[in-house]
């Protein structure tokens, strides 16, 4: 038969376990190892495709860094980004 | 009504001369300093999320372009590299008519019920820690100067740590959130936090009741919560909130004890939301549930004795067409309500020990070419009556058949001139208030005396 004080017993053990659990998880994602595509949107995040939409291309856009001639990269899109693409994220050039 | 155009016209001069520095398009302007996003590219209008507005809160937002050079350490410029100390503001002014400030002499009460009307007040003034603070956390933090109340407090708080798990079939974004209200965390604009309207009047008359989870709690507990979107369609969240105590009331600075809720226990919070995007990202949608257990002590300066347990279950849906001269998006929100009052009955100040409230919010929105938009909306509050908590016996604020129905129509148009000085004229027409269409409060007012026409001028910087 179960009493109050093994009742309270385990509540204070799920408590202190869900604590635990939340601060090893904080710990565990604030010491994840920096990687170069960390910091960087997929692709698909903001429905990037290898062609102009609407007359725009990442060639206007601020964000793209042109590197030899029809290929470059984005500063906030990973991988390998074509002057001539487009994404969600287009922000012309001021 | 004059005094109302000539506000106008000053407001309109004003946003003239803080425009000429405004340069380029900006949402949060620290986002965007750091992003070099334009405010378009993360809003359908400010504050309404896009899919890349909601990618860059499920990453903390943390999304930062590398820098060119040496960071500065603060800069409000709108180009150039993302500032060490992330900051940004805003400042809102407008002008507020209700329709009817007369009030019966025999409530004992005078205009003076209605100090601010047809005046011009700077309504809000925010100042905003905003940015990646590490490769894998950031913060949304707001202080914000009530300019109606001539008070300053801490407004809302996200503070994240969030990464990412990719391979060939799986893609989960997750992360934990420690805020300072229920739904504050949200990545949608149809729960409270971040629901329409996103400015109201601050000196109009308001409707008396309201679930606890739309913003009754907020700024006035601490919350930590994890949540996850998996392969961008499912997002789930789980949390709690507790009584913002010790260090943990630095998320209620400025707010006074007395006026905070104290909590008994953790509350627990959900949240499940399945969502769809296609047409290359122009067209979005979301169906979504959530709610909030919480048990609450009636009276925060004694929190002793048995307290008040509410039950919330929200039910929303949002849909969203974005192109850069077309933007559509419609939200539904329905919250229930189940309160069992046992601290406020035991005090004897409501009259029944169990109480239902009912929620719903609705609106559709357009604009066109990002700069004009007009948005249509209808909320509705139900409850069962009650006269220890709704008939205060007030004029104006109060309810003489004890009833918390009320109900209106809300219409508004935006101007963007800038797309980032926003001109915002609001008209909201009540058919009920406070429990009735006529004689709601005991003196002779009808809702539609607090019909209230509200134009505002929004500036970010």
């Amino acid at each position: 038969m179960n009493t109050t004080d093994d009742k309270n017993a385990r509540r204070d053990a799920l408590k202190h376990g869900a604590q635990w659990l939340m601060g090893a998880s904080v710990l565990w994602i604030a010491s994840a190892p920096d990687r170069a595509s960390a910091s960087k949107a997929a692709k698909g995040d903001f429905f990037y495709q290898d062609k102009p939409k609407d007359g725009k291309s990442c060639g206007s856009c601020r964000l793209f860094l042109p590197a030899e001639a029809n290929k470059g990269s984005c500063a906030v899109v990973d991988g390998e980004v074509s002057p001539n693409g487009w994404c969600m994220a287009y922000s012309p050039r001021a | 009504m004059n005094k109302i155009l000539r506000t106008a016209a000053w407001l309109f001069v004003a946003a003239g001369g803080l425009s000429v520095p405004a340069g380029s398009a900006w949402a949060l302007p620290s986002f965007a300093r750091q992003t070099g996003f334009e405010c378009v590219a993360c809003h359908v209008s400010w504050l309404e999320l896009t899919t890349v507005g909601r990618q860059f809160k499920l990453g903390g937002y943390t999304l930062m372009k590398p820098p060119a050079g040496e960071r500065p350490v603060v800069s409000f410029a709108s180009d150039g590299d993302a500032p060490l100390i992330p900051l940004a503001g805003f400042v809102q002014a407008s002008v507020s008519h209700t329709s009817n400030t007369d009030v019966a002499a025999a409530a004992g009460t005078d205009d003076s019920s209605f100090p601010k009307n047809n005046k011009l007040v700077v309504q809000q003034a925010s100042l905003f820690l905003a940015g990646r603070v590490a490769e894998h956390a950031g913060v949304f933090a707001q202080w914000t100067y009530d300019g109606v109340e001539h008070h300053s407090s801490v407004d809302n708080v996200d503070v994240r740590v969030a990464d990412r798990y990719r391979n060939d079939s799986l893609d989960v974004m997750y992360g934990l959130s420690l805020n300072n209200s229920p739904t504050m965390s949200d990545i949608y604009n149809t729960t409270p936090v971040w629901a329409w309207p996103f400015a109201t009047s601050g000196v109009a008359p308001a409707p008396a009741a309201g679930p606890l989870i739309a913003e009754g709690l907020a700024q006035q507990v601490a919350g930590l919560s994890a949540y996850s979107m998996w392969n961008k369609t499912l997002y789930a969240e789980l949390g709690g909130y507790r009584t913002a105590n010790g260090v943990f009331s630095i998320l209620r600075e400025g707010i006074d004890r007395s006026e905070a809720a104290v909590l008994s226990g953790t509350a627990p919070y959900w949240r499940l939301a399945l969502q769809h995007e296609w047409d290359e990202g122009t067209q979005s949608v979301m169906f979504g549930a959530y709610g909030l257990n919480a048990k609450k002590y009636p009276d925060p300066t004694a929190p002793t004795g048995p307290t008040d347990t509410f039950h919330d279950l929200g039910i929303d849906a949002q849909y969203q067409y974005v192109t850069d001269t077309h933007r559509v998006s419609g939200q539904f929100n329905l919250i229930r309500e189940s309160q069992t009052l046992d601290g406020t009955f035991a005090a004897g100040d409501s009259a029944n020990l169990h109480n239902k409230l009912r929620t719903l919010s609705t609106k559709a929105t357009y604009y066109y070419m990002n700069k004009y938009g007009a948005s249509l909306g209808y909320q509705r509050i139900r409850g069962d009556v009650d006269a220890g908590l709704y008939n205060t016996g007030e004029a104006v604020n109060g309810s003489a058949n004890g009833s918390p129905d009320s109900s209106a129509v809300i219409l508004e148009l935006n101007w963007l001139p800038w797309r980032d000085r926003r001109f915002t004229l609001q008209y909201t027409a009540y058919q009920k208030f406070n429990g009735a269409r006529t004689d709601y409060d005991g003196y002779g007012r009808n809702a539609k005396d607090n019909n209230t026409l509200y134009l505002l001028a929004w500036f970010p910087f």
